[in-house]
């Protein structure tokens, strides 16, 4: 099988397990919802009898009467909203607009704009979670190379054996203990630096150095907090995988010539374990969209995180539908550039 | 050289005096100024209750820091916060919040199942084994809390009117009487307890499912409390757990003859204070509002007394003739509602409010006595300390967590707070008496009385909802109740006028959506809410110069003050802006309330977001475009006796609401004491003051004084004098109102209530009055008392702060003894008594703000360090132990 065809068979995999997921989250959630707003419906309608009976209490002397109009009332505004329809009928047009990313509107939270409806709402979250995440993966992914290289590169050293014992404390960390440790020290001892939030609206900003010096203060600490949690196990997953790697011939060969370490390290090992570190780092940025829920619960970083913890608190299940959906999307997405990206760095696994 | 030192003197002296003058008239324009005592006041949103309390100690002045919390203290916080942060003040709010059980009293001739609530005396025996002193109030709420027996709360006006039945009722502490009368309905009706423990029905397990909040540790614990003691009982007992959206489900969701649950812990919060406890009594033991299982869902098992249903229906709609019939009706709902005992009253919580003491001044703050120091009158007052430029940061749980149009929004605390610092109530209430006081509108019952009799003039107007016009009421109309309001209008926030028009406006808003179900300005859910207060207003009529109205109404109450707040035609949403949610609520972008919403599948109109902002925006171009007059103004004018609204100021208004609009990117404003200047949802709020405002800032600097009743001292036979039976008991009584003075009879509201050695109430009454200021007393006969130690509580309070304070004695009654002469030895001097103070016992007392010592212990911090140093160690040992390389 050629590369081309590869591609268009992998595409049409990627799509066809992006439907079946997103079928099956719905069917296994449809009861939930539709339940959810039949209730919602149900309440407004006890709340029109309740303010019926007050008023005119004399109506609600006949029982069957008053039930008859209750029951009326809620059929109408269930017709109105399809939840009439047998659960077969219902569900492909949520499916397809699932599919085409129209996910209604939220049931109770909002965007900044007070606008409820989801895609909205997502969006606008989605531009702090890229910055804090994305910035983390970064830092955390650099970061680690560097150290897991140098490691790598003189086993059992001074280096090798802190990043070892570092990687391996770091890890058993848990992301919202550091966050708030940090939180304690820099933000309420030491007043170094803020604690919540991305900006402080209370001084004035009057150009983009401004914003950019005031969100950057207000990125540290999570930030911080992230990398600490993340770089060790990822530098001690770069050390394995380069300390095979640096014993091979290839590189002895290429110290023998004479090739500068610095070149040896990062263009002839580096390029060698390519694959799964690129296929590590692509998945962790799938992970970004998962949003670091409890960083940003911490920080009150007003990102996916938080938003999906506030969807779960109050039970918006429109938005936590679209939540799973588009973390599917792009859990799936870099799955699959990763699968290319490794058959671009490692010609033996480019065809079948 | 004297006429030259005359001069040079005389030259000083004019300089001395002109730099005293300026400072003179300084002072006063400062004293003059009008709006409130901050300039901006900053609403930062924290939600978590650690974070925030970290917050308050550092201060408003310190980033990340705020000067005050809106949002009571976790109490086990507060403690900490006392012993620990010297720089944090704490306020107490006696009424911060209630808790109770629901019971499901569904019988089994429904169901098919045995359900021992089904019995009254059950539940009645529930009472006794709740312990609510000693377990409730003393170890779960760590004294922080009041025992809550009936709907009508300790610390309300009411309260005194009820006392005698509430303690007549004899709820005490007492595990063992409670279960021998559970024992006793049990046997009743036909349950056998096993050799076993277990109570059986026909040899079926008598069970039972509590419901128990798990979001709420103090909910949890006395859930918790309760499956054990039942249990110890011989009930079987279930537990379900969850939050408020699983309460949602089990509990508010399911018909009760399903018996998914059997008891739920409830909880409630306070609102604003009230003066009269007709509406709480109203809700918590009638079934018409949907508050009792069953929760008046059509088709579900509804729990209804159709006594109380109808006293308490008396009660809130005024129907009685005089202030001693509705007090019996009073009584006679609460002892029935104790005695039904589906709604278990268990506790009134105590919130606790922390503030930067370095930089707001405790004077400064109001604690209104439901909502805490939460209220629009601290926003109106709070400033910083010294006066320093940082501003004040009020610390708040959530900014908003609803939408914010005056119909159907403004349902979250939160919300509401923010519409508190940006409007002028018509009407409000004193924080510490619940007196209705005037505001932005004075006003006159003009006429008053259980009968209608008051003939309404014909020429009186209403908005008439099916031809969508004014039209005159006619003769042969007439009214209970007559009142005035004179208003005081100024300006809206956008510069435009606030006037009559206004007023009108609001009022045919209230007909129009409520009246006519064929119309497209018509809300099922808005009738609904209306429906009890439309009805009620046979007409208004509106003087010629526009700054009165007179309301004619089908309603009456003892209090005229009640009367005038029943529906205060006060509007704080100009015309402009109602105008054009209207437009969008009949064009479909949104409803005014939530559950419309979802019904109708659009958004919940919120003027606060910036995208309904912008549409309300284009709504007043497109009017303005078209010259449009709404109807309100125009379709029957002219029966309202006022000149037609002239274009010029229709224009006006259109166009400074577009340009607030444009200038904030929202459409939250109104008439108040505040504008909002910023919003950063889920973040910040800035408000900053309006000086336009027409109001003297004396009207809210006044509340800063609470003027609490305090007895300071009593006087009475202490031990171990005594009392001999048969002769006259006495205690003089010291009482004083903060800020005032000794206080004389007409200042306060007193009782006393007496129980006897075996602890049952016996008899209460009033102290009396001296003549003195300060001096009370209170004497009655022991004549017919059995020997032993008895207890007299004292209950004292002023008219003007409804906190109480309650002291507690105790006394010796013994049988007359007959003298002799023969010396005896006794301690002490012979035939004298010797005065030993002994304390007092202060069961029901305020609570002093002493911090109870805190266990020692390790903190959670220094855990994480042991366990982090654990391993470390443990991997520089798997590291550098092992084996080099050969």
């Amino acid at each position: 099988m050629g590369f081309y065809s590869y591609l268009a068979v992998r595409s049409i995999n990627v799509f066809l397990v992006i439907v079946v997921t997103m079928a099956l989250t719905i069917g296994l959630f449809f009861n939930a919802f539709h339940d959810i707003k039949v209730q919602a419906i149900k309440d407004e309608v006890r709340g029109i009898i309740s303010g019926i009976c007050r008023t005119n209490p004399a109506r609600c002397q006949n029982q069957t009467d008053i039930q008859n109009y209750a029951n009326q009332l809620t059929a109408t505004l269930m017709h109105a909203q399809g939840l009439d329809k047998p659960w077969y009928e219902q569900l492909w047009p949520i499916l397809r607009d699932i599919l085409s990313f129209n996910f209604g509107r939220a049931q109770s939270l909002q965007a900044d704009n007070g606008d409820n409806t989801v895609s909205v709402i997502i969006a606008e979250r989605i531009p702090r979670t890229v910055l804090l995440l994305g910035t983390a993966v970064l830092l955390t992914t650099i970061i680690g190379l560097v150290l897991g290289l140098y490691s790598a590169n003189k086993p059992q050293g001074i280096l090798d054996k802190t990043v070892i014992v570092a990687g391996l404390t770091s890890n058993a960390f848990a992301a919202w203990w550091v966050g708030l440790l940090l939180q304690f020290i820099f933000a309420y001892q030491l007043r170094l630096l803020p604690p919540i939030g991305i900006m402080d609206y209370t001084i004035p900003h009057n150009n983009f150095f401004d914003v950019f010096v005031d969100v950057l203060r207000h990125l540290t600490l999570p930030l911080t907090s992230l990398v600490i949690v993340s770089v060790g196990g990822w530098a001690l997953v770069v050390r394995n995988l380069l300390i095979s790697t640096l014993a091979e011939d290839f590189i002895s060969a290429a110290r023998s010539k004479g090739v500068p370490e610095r070149r040896i390290l990062f263009g002839h090992a580096m390029r060698s374990a390519a694959p799964p570190i690129i296929t590590i780092v692509a998945l962790s940025v799938a992970g970004i969209f998962g949003g670091a829920i409890i960083t940003e619960t911490v920080f009150q970083w007003n990102g996916l995180g938080w938003l999906i913890w506030q969807a779960i608190g109050r039970l918006d299940m429109p938005v936590i539908l679209a939540f799973f959906y588009i973390s599917t999307i792009l859990i799936v997405i870099a799955n699959f550039i990763a699968d290319m990206l490794y058959g671009i760095f490692d010609p033996r696994v480019k065809t079948g | 050289m004297g006429k030259k030192k005359l001069v040079v003197l005389l030259a000083i002296a004019v300089m001395l005096s002109s730099m005293f003058a300026v400072q003179f008239n300084v002072k006063q324009v400062q004293a003059q100024q009008l709006g409130p005592a901050s300039d901006v006041i900053y609403f930062r949103q924290i939600s978590d209750d650690n974070q925030a309390m970290t917050a308050v100690t550092l201060g408003g002045d310190v980033a990340g820091g705020t000067d005050i919390h809106f949002y009571r203290v976790p109490p086990p916080l507060v403690t900490e916060l006392l012993q620990n942060h010297p720089e944090v003040g704490i306020i107490f709010n006696p009424q911060g919040g209630y808790l109770s059980l629901i019971l499901n009293p569904v019988p089994m001739n429904v169901t098919g199942v045995f359900n021992p609530l089904e019995y009254r005396e059950f539940r009645y025996g529930l009472q006794f084994i709740l312990e609510r002193e000693s377990k409730i109030v003393t170890e779960i709420q760590k004294g922080y809390a009041t025992p809550w027996l009936t709907p009508v709360a300790y610390y309300s006006y009411d309260y005194l009117n009820v006392a005698s039945t509430v303690e007549s009722l004899g709820i005490r502490d007492d595990l063992n009487y409670g279960y021998q009368l559970m024992t006793d309905a049990l046997t009743k009706a036909g349950a056998v307890k096993g050799a076993d423990g277990i109570w059986r029905y026909n040899g079926v397990p008598v069970s039972l499912k509590v419901f128990i909040r798990t979001d709420d540790p103090v909910r949890t614990a006395i859930g918790n409390d309760l499956v054990a003691k039942l249990r110890n009982f011989g009930i079987q007992v279930s537990t379900l757990t969850g939050d408020l959206l699983a309460a949602f489900a089990a509990v508010y969701g399911s018909d009760p003859k399903d018996l998914m649950w059997s008891i739920y812990t409830e909880g409630w919060g306070a609102t604003s204070l009230v003066k009269y406890q007709d509406t709480a009594v109203y809700q918590y033991l009638a079934s018409p509002l949907g508050y009792m299982p069953g929760w008046a869902t059509p088709g579900f098992w509804n729990y209804a007394n159709s006594t109380i249903d109808k006293l308490a229906t008396d009660l809130v709609t005024g129907n009685f003739t005089s202030e001693q019939e509705r007090n019996q009706i009073l009584n006679t709902v609460i002892k029935l509602g104790a005695q039904e005992s589906v709604r278990i009253f268990l506790a009134e919580q105590y919130d606790a409010y922390a503030y930067n003491s370095r930089r707001v001044s405790p004077a400064d703050l109001v604690n209104e006595y439901a909502e805490g120091i939460a209220n629009r009158f601290t926003l109106y007052n709070i400033k910083p300390i010294n006066n320093t430029s940082a501003p004040i940061v009020v610390g708040v749980k959530y900014l908003s967590q609803g939408a914010a149009n005056p119909i159907g929004g403004l349902t979250d605390v939160y919300t509401v707070m923010m519409y508190y610092a940006i409007s002028d109530p018509g009407i409000w209430r004193d924080p510490h008496s619940g007196d209705v006081i005037p505001w932005r509108e004075n006003f006159k019952v003009v006429y008053a009385s259980p009968v209608a009799n008051y003939n309404v003039p014909a020429d009186a107007i209403k908005w008439d909802a099916i031809h969508e016009k004014w039209v005159t009421v006619g003769s042969g109309l007439k009214a209970k109740s007559v009142v005035t309001y004179n208003f005081t209008f100024g300006n809206w926030q956008d510069g435009s006028p606030n006037n009559i028009y206004d007023i009108l406006y609001g009022l045919y808003f209230l007909w129009q959506w409520s009246g006519n179900p064929n119309s497209t300005r018509y809300s099922a859910t808005y009738a609904s809410a209306v429906g009890p207060f439309v009805n009620q207003i046979l007409g208004v009529k509106v003087s010629p110069d526009g700054k009165s109205l007179t309301l004619y109404l089908n309603y009456w109450h003892f209090d005229p003050n009640e009367i005038a707040v029943f529906l205060d035609p006060w509007a704080t949403t100009p015309w402009q802006l109602m105008a054009a949610m209207e437009q969008l609520y009949v064009s479909g972008f949104g409803s005014w309330y939530d559950s419309e919403a979802q019904a109708r599948g659009n958004a919940w109109l919120n003027p606060l977001a910036s995208t309904h902002a912008q549409a309300m925006r284009n709504v007043l171009l497109q009017f303005n475009s078209s010259n449009f007059v709404p109807d309100a103004f125009t379709s029957g004018w002219n029966v309202t006796g006022l000149p037609q609204i002239s274009m010029s100021e229709v224009y006006t208004r259109y166009t400074d609401a577009v340009k607030f609009i444009n200038t904030y990117n929202h459409a939250f404003y109104s008439n108040g004491l505040f504008i909002l200047a910023q919003y950063v949802s889920g973040t910040l709020a800035k408000f900053i003051a309006n000086r336009n405002d027409p109001l003297n800032p004396s009207k809210w600097q006044q509340f800063t004084a609470e003027d609490r009743a305090h007895i300071d001292s009593i006087s009475y036979p202490q031990l171990p004098s005594y009392v001999t039976q048969g002769q006259t008991f006495t205690a003089n009584l010291q009482i004083s109102i903060a800020n005032i003075g000794p206080a004389t009879g007409d200042q306060i509201r007193s009782a006393y209530f007496l129980y006897d050695p075996t602890g049952k109430f016996i008899q209460s009454g009033n102290l009396t009055y001296g003549g003195t200021p300060g001096s009370f007393s209170v004497s009655f006969s022991t004549a017919g008392f059995i020997p032993g130690l008895y207890k007299i509580t004292f209950y004292v309070v002023s008219k003007q702060a409804l906190w109480p304070d309650v002291e507690s004695v105790q006394f010796l009654v013994k049988t007359p003894t007959v003298t002799t002469t023969t010396t005896t030895s006794i301690t002490g001097s012979g035939g004298t008594t010797t005065s030993i103070t002994i304390p007092t016992g202060t069961t029901t007392s305020t609570p002093t703000i002493t911090a109870p010592s805190t266990p020692s212990g390790v903190d959670v911090y220094t855990i994480l360090i042991i366990v982090l140093a654990i391993i470390v160690v443990a991997a520089l040992a798997v590291v550098f132990l092992r084996r080099p390389r050969a």
